[in-house]
């Protein structure tokens, strides 16, 4: 099986996403994914590992379609014109397209982080994902933006000697509408965090699918644990460090054939 | 708590969350985390949430200040400072 990859432009409404698929030699697929991106710099960050994860499948035979979300990566417009319901629109777009191109495929959704959460939550309007491969889900929108803020008073703090703010004057910003932050370099608006705070997995009304799996990246974490119990998830951690965080780690082939070996346990 | 350990332990926390691939006896209590380790705002969250499970703490949003994480000597101080009151 090649790695070759296709890459062209998607049209969601009068936006252009950005896409790449992954295919099977010319021949129909017996299965397919969709991979969704988590925000900001973990997506910069992410990006490496979704290749090669995406290449390792296809060499198992398994399709795949990464897309940018709008605002991000290459595809069209600015990160802070959009907001979760936005990106929702978005992937239920870019399955549509997966599901074209691989139309008897058992297709799966994989999301990471934020992407996480948006692949879950894109559940309640698609009716035919097959599984749902949950890498480190962010699994409560508002609590994980409320920790992340920190970030943002560690950046003030590198600059400018202290961070000069605290949180709860931010988010009452953010919560005025009035307000946007700037977190890692993108801007979160009032619009994005309302969103953010929509996401909570666990009061998601729609069932899993059956192969629903959550991986945890080199060590398990307390709020993932909770919620996969909760919700009769199977969750494990694999032998890769988090892929969403820049360090000395660069994903290569391994990698790939490590959470492509995952993934296939998770259907 | 061993006085030693605290920058050990604080050592053993950067070169695990960061994924450096540098023992931690490599780091020097004066290696500057910024400059030497390149240490970013992502990386020194990372340092703090591992800061706060290894050791029990947390850190107030008024506790983010240079001074305190300049390098381990100095994370190590803040530390010793939170865990013995």
């Amino acid at each position: 099986m090649s790695d070759l990859c296709e890459s062209f432009f998607l049209h969601s409404g009068a936006r252009r996403l950005f896409a790449s698929w992954h295919g099977t030699d010319g021949r129909t697929p017996g299965r397919a994914a969709l991979f969704c991106h988590p925000l900001g710099e973990e997506k910069k960050c992410g990006h490496r590992a979704f290749v090669e994860t995406a290449r390792a499948l296809q060499r198992r035979g398994i399709a795949s379609l990464r897309f940018d979300m709008s605002g991000c990566g290459d595809s069209d417009d600015a990160f802070e014109n959009f907001s979760t319901a936005d990106w929702l629109d978005d992937i239920l777009f870019a399955w549509k397209e997966l599901r074209r191109r691989a139309p008897a495929a058992r297709c799966a959704l994989i999301g990471l982080r934020f992407g996480a959460a948006l692949a879950a939550l894109a559940l309640e309007r698609l009716s035919d994902v097959a599984a749902l491969a949950l890498w480190q889900p962010v699994v409560n929108g508002k609590e994980e933006f409320t920790s992340d803020l920190r970030r943002v008073l560690i950046q003030r703090m590198i600059t400018d000697g202290s961070a000069g703010t605290d949180r709860a004057e931010i988010l009452a910003r953010l919560e005025s509408g009035e307000g946007r932050v700037e977190v890692d370099g993108y801007a979160v608006t009032g619009a994005l965090y309302r969103g953010i705070c929509t996401m909570d997995l666990a009061s998601m009304r729609k069932e899993f699918p059956k192969a629903t799996t959550i991986t945890q990246f080199s060590r398990s974490n307390r709020r993932i644990e909770a919620f996969a119990e909760a919700a009769g998830i199977e969750s494990r951690v694999v032998d890769v460090p988090p892929i969403w965080i820049r360090s000395d780690f660069i994903p290569n082939a391994e990698t790939g054939d490590i959470l492509a070996a995952d993934l296939e346990t998770t259907e | 708590m061993d006085e030693k350990s605290i920058e050990r332990r604080i050592k053993e926390i950067i070169v695990e969350r960061l994924f450096l691939k540098i023992r931690p006896d490599d780091i020097r209590d004066d290696d500057a985390l910024m400059e030497k380790l390149g240490v970013d705002s992502v990386s020194v969250f990372e340092i703090v949430v591992g800061l706060e499970e290894v050791f029990g703490i947390s850190f107030e949003d008024d506790e983010f200040q240079i001074e305190k994480f300049r390098d381990v000597a100095s994370v190590a101080a803040h530390v010793r400072e939170k865990t013995q009151g």
